[in-house]
């Protein structure tokens, strides 16, 4: 563990501002945001950011919208504690707001920002399977203007983004929800908090008639080099009623197609087995419908 | 013991208004004037010969003021065995070894110039294993073994590596297993965890240029042994070094030893005078202090259809780590009780303190009986269910009572063991059974419950000695060497002292640590504080109290033997009217600046000492903790994840001086002893190296991990006590594992035998319960 | 590289020449010699650190000095109301919410915190509310208890 060095500090207010000042200061500065992430990895990681751009100055990156269309826009540096909190996201996506609700503690998630956590690209994050299950997108903006792509096409390895250098992720959009929505996310982890995921699972389903299931996505978090989708597993499901039989077989199915390595927390066959059970479990908790208390969240988990 | 106005009561801590306003100065906090700042180079190698060290870079850094290497501390210290250079000489044991150090300006450049220190190793083959490292033909870890110093009682093994070998002898095993209807033999381990106290590792020193006059500011928990192991080591007369006492954020037995101490004193004989800061961060102070031993525990035991033990036969490896510190006697404390608190006619017990490359381990809450607990009192469940008999009837029927004579040769009192087995099974409904969680939807919930005792024994023999002064305005301050390092030691000394001279509890107060003026104390360890320290500040309250009624005396006009103490003030027996207060008798004596001091000391000691050859002992403690403990647990047969629904502690604390603190004493224990029965585990992979240095991947439980927890108190009074106290520091998570490993035994009908019960431990054990049956 | 910040400090305007890099912890402990917040980890695993950032609590062990400009930092220093102790310290005081003390600090910041928000939280969410806040004495069964004493004393003020 390593104090910082010295280093600067830039506040521009403006996108462009921001960009230009990592164009002109040249590779290995790094965007701030929370910081959650970027202290941790001077500190323990021996990262040495020669300089640092803090995107908190810039005006237009926090709150949380809904557009005219129905799709949802979470600026960037939007706090984890803000999207856990947020009457459209607990009302339109609470297992979204849930899975906020898993990173850190109170005192991370005030500082952890949904747009610093996904360009940090930590395979175990707790906001990208729900996102990505929701297909949500990624806008970014550089020097050339404004860009939209696919969250999970954001995602390029552990700590590793599509992004430029002097690109900045600058919102998440989720599009319209249907109103057959239902979805899950369960962090499996040996404590209640203050835990990585050792596997992550966020589904979310169109279900018709509460039953019938029209669309299916399924995100794995931890179990890859990046947040991914078990398409075999979502295929299964689709035009089909999800039963306790269907959704061990879709379990099984994630199970095989995820990639998990060994490491201090757990192996990876382990992760396997994880990753078919709380699939499993996460697809008839959607079904199911949304528990009211932490207690009954935690139960469910559990 | 009638009478009491504030022995017995709950009242609240002296040290608390300090606490919650952020004013408490702790060890990581102190700010010396003129002070450098220290930082330490740590050994990348498990196992290594020191080819050549080239400071000369860190040297020419501007704003070093010092850089040290093992050439400049010649020093080698050990408590018991004299092991551990203050810096690596010639070689490295174990990652995290200091292997040189930097003084400087400030922080920054410390770290920076730190960096720039270059050392060449070459590497020797490393043994994380105890029992690897125990074998005959093992690579020595320390080649002049042989040499060392040693206290008288070490007694090493054959191996190169085994430090120590704890024999312990009674009756006939063989003949005891030829006897019985059922022979068990079983094989159980525990990982090496660390304490963890909240505040991390730190040390001040400084040197006089003069006088060549050591001073150490650190939360240590036995500043005295500390002072005594220093000057041993430096070969300079006990004046020649003070040890002064910050407050202490949390201890557990992490802060006896020296860790940082022999760095920052290294340092110090280099700066001019100057004193040196040197804190270990997080990280730091994983790799580079003290851990809890890893022990691997075999144990094979006979009983008769009817319930009775023929007999025990154990061999324990504790993994020691790199250096011996508290090994030998966390061998000899922890592998003498740990055949558990049963009547068995013949034992067997071999206790191995191994050498291994990996960090040291010291003491920790418990001094080895967690270890053996984990081990027999699931065995002790194997064994009932083998014999067909309910687990609680089966240890009724074996524990310990009074009268009974343990198997090391000492007759038992005040064996308060079997009440806290009943009051622990009644508070969890032993022998009801839960079939499901209310309200879960989750299927494949197993409920289990389970329970596990203990006995513990404290350091033993050891003195406490004390002061009490009085002062001419009716205060009085309680000098004791014992380490407030979170239990609550200085509220109980000062309960008793207030008890004794008849004071009001919100005038006595307890005097900061500084070796120079407090009397001796042997250490804040073992349990030992309230039962030694507490009857010598009783004694030095008394004879306060004796001295105070000789000067009273000619001023109420009356004879001494007519005198009684009551609220501050003493007063005529039969004309309660006819008083003065106690600071008025000070202050007519010696004027408003006086005081009046009295002085004890009590020492608890051996009739007759450990036999080495047998391990028998007339009275091998002061006094013994007994201790019940039961939970009730839902395992997730799908995921493995165990989750606590709840969790009695019955304690035979003697008598509780505070039950307040009791109760927080056996709530925090029971929340450690979760931690080490579910998530702890300090994963050192085979090169040696700790994988989990920080608080991410190392886990303490969280308030959201805990069961409803049930404190309960017992009291079955130790004559010798202070008003009937035993101790209670230890004993809170000594039986958790072990009654938490028979919950989840009981749930999923299949034994886990290594610690931590993590998820993927039981999964993995379900899974092989399934295959068998599917067999 | 020093950087001019204006920050609040315990409801006082401070100006301050900082280096950019220094952790808002470190700033606090050794710059300004405000020792009452504690460091447990660094890495914000621990919560010791805790103060209240524009009312937030947060981890000061990851913050730099250099983003602070404007900022409103309260510290247990400045959890007392003028003279008087808050409240929920008191709870700490009389329940036996501290032991050795150590995580008393990041421990009262967070209780602080989440009585500002939710007066009347059930036990869960007080757990809910400390989880990050680890401690290695109490076993936490007396700091809940603290907070909860702390919320109905601070309700019948309010009433």
């Amino acid at each position: 563990m390593k104090r910082p060095e010295p280093l600067e500090i830039f506040q521009p207010t403006s996108l462009k501002a921001a960009s230009t000042l990592v164009k002109e200061q040249g590779p290995g500065g790094r965007f701030l945001a929370g910081g959650t992430d970027l202290v941790i990895a001077v500190k323990e990681k021996g990262y040495k950011p020669k300089y640092v751009v803090d995107l908190k100055r810039i005006p237009g990156l926090t709150g949380i919208r809904v557009e005219k269309d129905g799709s949802v826009t979470i600026g960037a540096l939007t706090t984890m504690h803000e999207v856990e909190t947020s009457p459209v996201v607990l009302n339109k996506y609470p297992f979204l707001a849930r899975s906020a609700a898993e990173v850190g503690s109170v005192q991370i998630r005030n500082r952890a920002t949904i747009g610093g956590n996904m360009a940090n690209a930590t395979p175990s994050a707790d906001v990208a399977p729900a996102l990505i299950a929701l297909e949500a997108k990624a806008k970014i903006s550089g020097l050339n203007g404004e860009r939209t792509i696919s969250l999970e096409e954001l995602f390029r390895g552990p700590g590793q983004t599509n992004l430029a250098p002097e690109e900045i992720l600058t919102a998440i959009v989720i599009p319209p929800a249907s109103s057959g929505l239902r979805g899950d996310y369960i962090k499996f982890s040996p404590r209640e908090m203050m835990d990585l995921a050792y596997v992550g699972v966020a589904v979310a389903l169109d279900l018709h008639d509460g039953k019938q299931c029209r669309k299916a996505r399924i995100a794995l978090g931890a179990v890859s080099p990046t947040p991914m989708r078990a398409r075999r597993a979502e295929a299964l499901l689709e035009n089909q009623t999800v039963t306790e039989e269907l959704a061990e077989k879709a379990g099984a199915e994630a199970a095989a197609e995820s990639k998990p390595i060994s490491d201090v927390r757990s192996s990876a066959d382990y992760r396997r087995e994880m990753v078919r059970v709380n699939t499993k479990r996460a697809l008839l908790n959607a079904v199911a419908g949304e528990p009211a208390f932490w207690v009954e969240r935690r139960d469910r988990r559990y | 013991m009638d009478n009491l106005t504030v022995v017995g009561k709950p009242v609240t801590r002296i040290d608390a208004d300090e606490k919650v306003t952020g004013e408490a100065v702790y060890g990581y906090d102190l700010v010396l004037p003129n002070m450098v700042y220290g930082k330490v180079l740590f050994s990348p190698k498990a196992h290594a010969k020191i080819k050549r060290i080239n400071t000369d870079k860190a040297r020419q850094y501007p704003g070093v003021v010092a850089v040290v290497t093992g050439k400049d501390a010649p020093w080698i210290h050990g408590e018991s065995i004299r092991d551990k250079p203050f810096l690596a000489q010639d070689k490295v044991r174990y990652i995290g070894e200091p292997v040189a150090a930097v003084a400087a300006v400030d922080e920054d450049t410390a770290e920076a110039a730190v960096r720039l220190i270059e050392v060449e190793y070459e590497d020797l083959p490393a043994y994380t294993s105890p029992e690897d490292a125990a074998r005959m033909d093992a690579v020595a870890i320390h080649e002049n073994f042989a040499s060392y110093r040693k206290m008288p009682f070490i007694t090493p093994g054959a191996g190169p590596n085994v430090c120590e070998h704890f024999k312990l002898r009674t009756g006939d095993v063989e003949q005891g297993f030829r006897e019985a209807d059922v022979v068990l033999e079983e094989r159980y381990s525990v990982p090496i965890i660390q304490h963890a106290a909240m505040e991390p590792h730190s040390a001040h020193a400084q040197v006089d240029p003069t006088t060549g006059r050591v001073t150490i500011w650190v939360a240590n928990d036995a500043p005295f042994r500390a002072l005594h192991e220093i000057t041993e080591a430096l070969d300079v007369p006990k004046e020649q070094v003070r040890f002064i006492n910050p407050l202490q954020g949390g201890g557990f037995g992490s802060k006896g030893g020296l860790k940082v101490e022999p760095v920052a004193v290294a340092l110090a004989y280099k700066t001019n005078g100057r004193p040196v800061r040197v804190k270990f961060n997080r990280e730091e102070t994983f790799i580079s202090t003290l851990t809890r031993h890893g022990a691997i525990v075999h144990v094979k035991s006979g009983v008769k259809k009817n319930g009775a033990i023929t007999a025990r036969e154990m061999t324990i490896y504790w993994n020691g780590g790199a250096y011996a510190e508290k090994s030998p006697t966390v061998c000899i404390r922890g592998s003498l009780p740990a055949p558990g608190p049963y009547r068995i006619p013949n034992v067997k017990v071999d206790g191995y303190a191994v050498y291994t490359n990996v960090p040291v381990a010291g003491s920790f809450r418990g001094y080895g009986i967690p270890q053996g607990a984990w081990a027999v009192e699931q065995h002790t469940d194997e064994l009932a269910r083998r014999l067909g008999m309910d687990p609680l009837a089966f240890r009724m029927q074996n524990v310990f009572a009074d009268g009974d004579t343990a198997y090391w040769g000492e007759e038992l009192h005040s064996v308060g063991l079997k009440e806290t087995l009943q009051k622990a099974a009644d508070a969890i409904e032993w022998g009801k059974k839960i079939d499901s969680m209310p309200g879960s939807r989750v299927k494949g919930l197993k409920i289990g419950k389970g329970l596990a005792c203990i006995q513990k024994p404290t350091r033993s023999p050891t003195t406490s000695s004390a002061g009490v002064i009085v002062n001419a305005k009716g205060e009085a301050s309680v000098l004791a060497g014992t380490v407030e390092i979170g239990q609550g030691c200085n509220t109980i000394l000062c309960q008793i002292a207030a008890e004794e001279l008849k004071m009001p509890f919100d005038k006595v107060r307890s005097a900061s640590l500084d070796t120079d003026v407090i009397p001796y104390d042997a250490s804040t360890t073992s349990s030992r504080s309230t039962y030694h320290m507490g009857n010598a500040v009783k004694g030095a309250a008394i004879d306060a109290r004796e001295k105070l009624a000789v000067l009273a005396a000619p001023m109420l006009e009356a004879k001494k033997e007519e005198l009684a103490f009551a609220d501050g003030k003493i007063f005529l027996k039969h004309q309660p009217e006819m008083a003065l207060t106690v600071g008025e008798v000070v202050r007519r004596k010696f004027g408003p600046e006086g005081t009046v001091r009295g002085d004890a000391s009590y020492t608890y000691e051996l009739a007759k000492d450990l036999d080495l050859e047998t391990g028998h002992s007339d009275n091998a403690s002061a006094f013994y903790m007994y201790a019940t403990q039961a939970a009730v647990i839902a395992v997730d047969e799908e995921t493995g994840r165990a989750r606590l629904l709840r969790m009695a502690a019955a304690h035979d604390v003697g008598k509780a001086i505070n039950p307040l603190n009791c109760a927080a004493q056996i709530e925090g224990g029971l929340a450690m002893g979760i931690g080490s029965a579910l998530h702890e585990h300090l994963v050192i992979d085979q090169n040696g190296k700790v994988r989990n240095p920080s608080f991410l991947d190392y886990h303490l439980v969280t308030a959201l991990d805990l069961p409803e927890m049930i404190p309960i108190i017992v009291e079955c009074p130790e004559p010798q006590g202070p008003y009937g106290a035993k101790g209670l520091g230890e004993p809170g998570l000594a039986p958790t594992p072990a009654a938490i490993g028979n919950a989840v035994a009981d749930a999923i009908g299949a034994r886990v035998y290594d610690l931590p019960l993590s998820p993927e431990r039981i999964f993995w054990v379900i899974q092989e319960k399934k295959k068998g049956k599917a067999a | 590289m020093k950087k001019k910040i204006q920050v609040t400090l315990n409801g006082k305007k401070t100006e301050l020449e900082v280096p950019s890099h220094r952790l808002l912890l470190d700033l606090l402990r050794d710059e300004i010699g405000l020792t009452g917040t504690k460091e447990g980890c660094g890495t914000g695993d621990c919560g010791a650190c805790t103060v209240l950032l524009n009312g937030k609590p947060v981890n000061s062990c990851l913050i730099f000095s250099g983003e602070l400009d404007g900022a409103d930092i309260v510290t247990i220093e400045g959890l007392k109301i003028g003279p008087e102790m808050h409240p929920v310290q008191r709870a700490f005081v009389q329940d036996g919410g501290v032991q050795c003390g150590y995580c008393t600090s990041g421990m009262l910041m967070m209780s602080k915190a989440l009585l500002d928000e939710n007066p009347d939280p059930s036990e869960d969410d007080i757990r809910f509310a400390i989880s990050g806040n680890l401690c290695r004495c109490t076993g936490y069964a007396k700091i809940v208890k603290a907070v909860q004493d702390a919320a109905r004393e601070l309700r019948n003020r309010r009433s």
